[in-house]
């Protein structure tokens, strides 16, 4: 093994690895954001969903069926002839 | 969508201190590595997020053959979430690497086979991601992903042995490095524990993010069965 001063010092390469966990850690925490978003986006969509059918099924909602008092009131009435 | 279980933020929690320690271990215990540098301490988190992307690509495979034999859209989900979390981890070790290649190879990136079958074995899984989404019918596209979960997962081994089949000079930690390997180093007891710890804590990260996708993936599957509802009145 070769003396003291003549071993190599110890390369500086802090700034590689700060960049290293940068990414490391960065990109798994960016991942998690994502979650937040798509599930925001995700519920958005269920309540335009909902929207949509609640007019479609007030649309195609047949029109209320006389009352029995409404019937016999109209039976009441004189027919135009 | 509901609360998370009691379970699940447990899970997170757990996770969470786990990845703090691992934090704290690699920053504070493990000594620094004398020909490398700071830089070396990139492997305590590198090698458990090449580790975490096989697992989460073997789960896959698992998935795949119990969504095939049941026909559950539950395995469906558990393929397709954790495909694109062992993505996640897949590129985030694979950057790394690079960046720790550079003052150690003194260059970002080489055609090195460990490389170049690593990168391989990851578009393989861009690919599983990006085809599923061009399929519309749920049934076709899950037994597809199903079947390609299961014929991908070929590529991990090769990744895997592809540095004691062919001449590298990716560093060989466990078992006999190529004399041609640049960046070796044998770990003393504190690297040893630092590693091992990292190893377990990303194992439980994986899960913890398997579990939190698969809540997303529900709420997906409940968004497409409403389209559809709605497309059919």
């Amino acid at each position: 093994m070769l003396p003291f001063p003549f071993i190599d010092p110890t390369p500086d390469t802090v700034n590689y690895l700060i960049l290293g966990y940068i990414f490391l850690i960065g990109l798994p925490v960016l991942y998690v954001i994502s979650w937040f978003v798509r599930q925001r986006s995700l519920q958005r969509d269920i309540e335009t969903i909902e929207s949509l059918k609640a007019d479609e099924q007030k649309r195609t909602a047949k029109p209320a069926a006389p009352s029995a008092a409404e019937l016999s009131a109209n039976a009441d009435k004189p027919r135009a002839s | 969508m509901e609360k998370p279980s009691t379970r699940l933020q447990i899970l997170n929690i757990v996770s969470a201190v786990l990845i703090l320690i691992a934090i704290g271990l690699v920053f504070f215990y493990a000594p620094e590595e004398l020909v490398m540098g700071q830089v070396q301490r990139i492997f305590y988190f590198h090698v458990p997020s090449a580790w975490v992307g096989f697992l989460a690509f073997f789960v896959t495979v698992v998935a795949g053959i119990m969504y095939l034999r049941s026909g559950e859209p539950f395995w469906d989900r558990v393929g397709h979430s954790s495909v694109e979390v062992g993505l996640l981890f897949t590129i985030s070790a694979g950057v790394a690497g690079s960046i720790w290649a550079r003052p150690i190879w003194n260059t970002w990136w080489t055609w090195d086979p460990r490389l170049t079958t690593y990168t391989i074995m990851a578009l393989i899984y861009v690919a599983y991601i990006m085809l599923r989404q061009g399929i519309e019918d749920p049934d076709r596209r899950a037994r597809f992903a199903a079947v390609y979960g299961i014929v991908g997962f070929i590529s991990v081994p090769i990744t895997y042995f592809s540095i004691m089949w062919w001449r590298t000079i990716h560093p060989v930690v466990f078992g006999s490095a190529s004399e041609n390997a640049k960046g070796t180093f044998s770990m003393t007891p504190p690297m040893a524990v630092t590693f091992f710890f990292s190893l377990f804590a990303f194992t439980v990260l994986y899960f913890c993010f398997l579990a939190n996708r698969l809540r997303l993936a529900r709420l997906q599957d409940r968004v497409e069965k409403l389209k559809a509802e709605l497309l059919a009145a």
